[in-house]
């Protein structure tokens, strides 16, 4: 049976990479490079293998094949095409496995060309990757196969096997159970991947940075070999992030975008040590030194992705992105032992190996600016964690349950997201080494008057009174004033050539620094998504009132009329949905139509917010109570939320500036 | 000497970023007839007791409701913001509320990180080196030295 070939397939993988990890060891302790290339070979074997096996269970999920037990937990007849195909990352086994191709995928970096020219860190680092394969594998084959079917005997007795047990026949349900509905949206399709792609793509930096440590090779040469690969898992993660909050936003309905849930957290942070290993590895570069500080980066941010998947597969912790009943915990806790320890160990055992750190003056200069960022960013970290274990040790402690929201999270993090924007702000202005004070001065005499436009138009256009949020506008303002001054002055200097002229003259800074105006492009989107943050954290209005048909809400000076409400059912999901009419003055802005699904089968409901959008402010309204015995009634909470498009545009803007800065350089240095 | 006011400027701005971890107090004064929105007020600050990680004004369940009821009795009876939140506490124990009360070893999550974030200025100031005496301000009027810096940035 085709699911049976699917389980045989992964069992094959398991099987290689327990011989490549066998066949390695042998290699390294007789310093045989034939050895190397019988596990190189084995590891690209791998990769088939798993892809043949994940292909099995898409093949089986579009196919409706019920009688396979993972198909029939997370997929049902009624399901589209799309939503069968994300179904494969919609459940533990599935994801799982996803996990192990995406492993698969990225261990074939190691027997790139550039790495496998490095003899002595290339055997090391595939031993990393047979290390994370046999146990990622091992889940797939032992712990969570996807590939287990639902047996019958005749006695009536039941049983889930991948293969066909003893007088037993297949039993194949009618329907599936289908997806949870809170996961049926397009955000099914690129989330959870993006997320996935993020903590995986840092496996070849990990990868690297063991076998450089266990080496002691000094010259810096693995940062060199995973630059691309770190800005590549950065940018995914990024994505991840950004897409599950437009995901909450659309779905979750309590028109905010990040809720400060331990597994939102779990993958928060990882992006932040990343992001301060990204700005650091700059002045390996640079100052050559370092080495420590980054080689204890990679190693704590690959110990994040672990704990992240830990905390989301393990069951440890109930939210929306876990699945309920699992056993895999305790191995879980096994591999992040292992990696955690074993890099942590490594990094103790070589501290002295990698030696102190060249020294850097204290000033105005890049390099300083960007220690403090580091530091902030790890300060935002070091909240994060406090966050999510302080419940346990209160717990533990005191038998005090706590819990550690938003609230606290938003107070402590708040001043450091703020000192991050102004860092990001000032640091363009600086150069390497000490910045002469004169070459600031002009600048700051033209640009912080310029910033300061930023607030004074919010305050008297916009109407907005928050001290706190015109300050961090003021921020933002400045860091994408500062930028963009940079930026025109190196693109001028384009258009002073001979041959210069617009438009191209706008692609002439990243051709010939693509790295540093990538990064500064990369920044702008931050700064652009910072907007979007501001306005939602600082700026939201909100309304809650009960309305008869024909009444209106007010918040502001817009105005929203519920004209009515409507019912409909299809298939098993019943979705009763309002009107809302937005008057702003007095001048029709258009509707609002907030619904809420009633899933019968599965006894769920879901909220579906009401938005409308413009590059100012959202319209979000949500259908909070409603009865058919009164048709004309319902409860509306309704909120304003400005400058919310911009945390998307900004998302998109990163995610450019992090291509260009990824580019291959032609030989001459330019792209 | 420029260059240590721009550095104190610097710390001085880092000390009232931080100021900020300063508790602020909450909001007081009802009117009447509660509305929606002052009872959402309140059970913004509160968790829902039986679902785990859901905060009490989004919350869509029955039980949920009826705590909302319970609030919108609670302030029609003249209750202020702190005892009703007083009354949760003794309910359901400090895990209903979204911010641990500052109390206790609660007060681990409040100084925590500004000792930690302090720690870490001090540590990273000592760890650089005293710049020397004069060493940036000798060309810095020098037009032709100013342009080789610009190009050189711009090759980096």
């Amino acid at each position: 049976m085709i699911s049976s070939f699917g389980y045989m397939t992964l069992a094959l993988a398991f099987l290689l990479s327990f011989y490549g990890l066998v066949i390695l060891i042998f290699g390294l302790i007789q310093e045989s490079p034939a050895f190397f290339e019988s596990a190189r070979r084995a590891l690209v074997l791998i990769f088939p293998l798993s892809t043949a096996g994940i292909l099995v269970l898409v093949f089986l999920l579009l196919t409706d094949r019920f009688d396979v037990a993972y198909v029939y937990s997370v997929s049902s007849r009624e399901m589209p095409a799309y939503l069968k195909l994300t179904a494969l990352w919609g459940g533990q086994e599935g994801s799982l496995l996803f996990w192990s191709w995406l492993l698969s995928g990225f261990s074939l970096g190691f027997s790139s060309r550039k790495i496998r020219k490095e003899s002595d860190l290339f055997p090391w680092a595939m031993l990393v990757a047979f290390i994370l394969l046999i146990f990622f594998l091992g889940l797939n084959v032992f712990l969570a196969t996807p590939f287990e079917r639902f047996w019958h005997f005749t006695d009536g007795g039941r049983v889930l096997s991948v293969f066909q047990p003893r007088n037993a026949w297949t039993l194949t349900p009618g329907d599936g159970q289908g997806l949870n509905p809170l996961l049926r949206h397009p955000g099914m399709i690129w989330h959870p991947p993006a997320l996935y792609l993020g903590f995986v793509g840092f496996l070849i930096p990990f990868g690297l940075a063991a076998a450089t440590l266990i080496t002691k090779r000094r010259d810096g040469r693995w940062i060199e070999l995973s630059r691309t690969w770190i800005l590549i898992a950065w940018v995914f993660l990024s994505l991840g992030l950004v897409l599950g909050m437009r995901w909450a936003y659309d779905v979750l309905g309590w028109g905010g975008y990040w809720g400060w849930d331990p597994v939102e957290i779990a993958a928060l942070m990882p992006w932040l040590s990343a992001t301060a290993l990204i700005h650091t590895a700059l002045l390996q570069k640079k100052a050559n030194g370092f080495q420590r500080w980054n080689l204890s980066l990679i190693i704590l941010t690959f110990g994040l992705v672990i704990f992240g998947t830990f905390i989301t597969r393990s069951g440890v912790l109930s939210s929306v992105h876990t699945f309920a009943g699992s056993n895999i915990g305790p191995a879980m806790f096994v591999i992040m032992g292992i990696t955690s320890i074993g890099g942590l160990g490594l990094l103790i055992y070589r501290w002295r190996d990698f030696g102190p750190s060249q020294e850097i003056e204290f000033g105005f200069s890049r390099e300083v600016l960007t220690l403090f960022s580091n530091l902030v960013l790890l300060s935002i970290l070091m909240v994060c964690f406090l966050g999510v274990v302080y419940p346990i040790f209160s717990d533990l402690l005191t038998g005090t349950q706590v819990t550690v929201g938003p609230a606290w999270y938003e107070r402590i993090t708040g001043p450091l997201f703020t000192l991050l924007l102004s860092l990001m702000g000032l640091c363009p202005l600086a150069a390497w080494g000490l910045t002469r004070l004169n070459k600031i001065r002009q600048g700051l005499t033209i640009l912080l008057p310029l910033s300061l436009l930023v607030p004074l138009l919010i305050w008297l256009l916009g109407g907005v009174n928050n001290f706190y949020a015109l300050a961090a506008l003021w921020l933002a303002g400045l860091a994408a004033i500062v930028i963009s001054w940079e930026y025109i002055n190196a693109a001028r200097k384009g258009l002073a050539r001979p041959d210069g002229r617009l438009p191209g003259a706008l692609w002439v800074p990243f051709r010939r620094n693509h790295r540093r105006y990538g990064g500064m492009l990369v920044h702008l989107g931050i700064v652009l998504m910072s907007l979007g943050i501001i306005g939602l954290e600082g700026l939201q209005q909100e309304t809650q009132l009960r309305l008869e048909r024909g009444e209106s809400a007010s918040i502001g000076a817009y105005q929203y009329t519920f004209e009515g409400i409507e019912r409909f059912t299809e298939a098993e999901t019943t979705t009763t949905q309002a009107v809302l009419t937005i008057l702003y003055q007095g001048q029709p802005e258009g509707a609002l139509y907030p619904s809420r699904e009633v899933y019968s089968n599965l006894g769920m409901a879901v909220t579906i917010p009401g938005v409308k959008s413009n590059l100012s402010l959202d319209h979000y309204a949500i259908l909070v109570d409603w009865q058919p015995e009164l048709p004309d009634e319902a409860t509306f909470r309704i909120f304003v939320n400005p400058l919310v498009n911009w945390l998307w545009i900004g998302s998109g803007v990163l995610t450019l500036g992090t291509i260009i800065a990824v580019l291959p350089k032609s030989r001459n240095g330019r792209l | 000497m420029k260059q240590h006011k721009l550095i104190q400027i610097f710390v001085l701005s880092l000390f009232v970023c931080l100021s900020l971890f300063l508790p602020v107090e909450a909001v007081r004064g009802q009117t009447d007839i509660p509305t929606d929105d002052d009872v959402n007020r309140i059970a913004k600050q509160l968790y829902c007791p039986v679902c785990e990680n859901v905060p009490l004004d989004e919350c869509t369940t029955e039980a949920c409701q009826q705590w909302r009821n319970l609030i919108r009795q609670q302030l029609s009876d003249g209750w202020t913001e702190d005892e009703i939140l007083a009354y949760f506490v003794a309910q359901f124990g400090d895990k209903v509320l979204g911010e641990p009360p500052r109390r206790g070893l609660n007060w681990v999550l409040y100084l925590i990180p500004p000792l930690v974030i302090l720690t870490g200025i001090i540590l990273l100031i000592n760890r650089l080196r005293r710049p020397k005496v004069d060493s940036t301000n000798v060309e810095e009027s020098d037009p032709y030295l100013l342009q080789i810096e610009q190009d050189l940035n711009e090759r980096e």
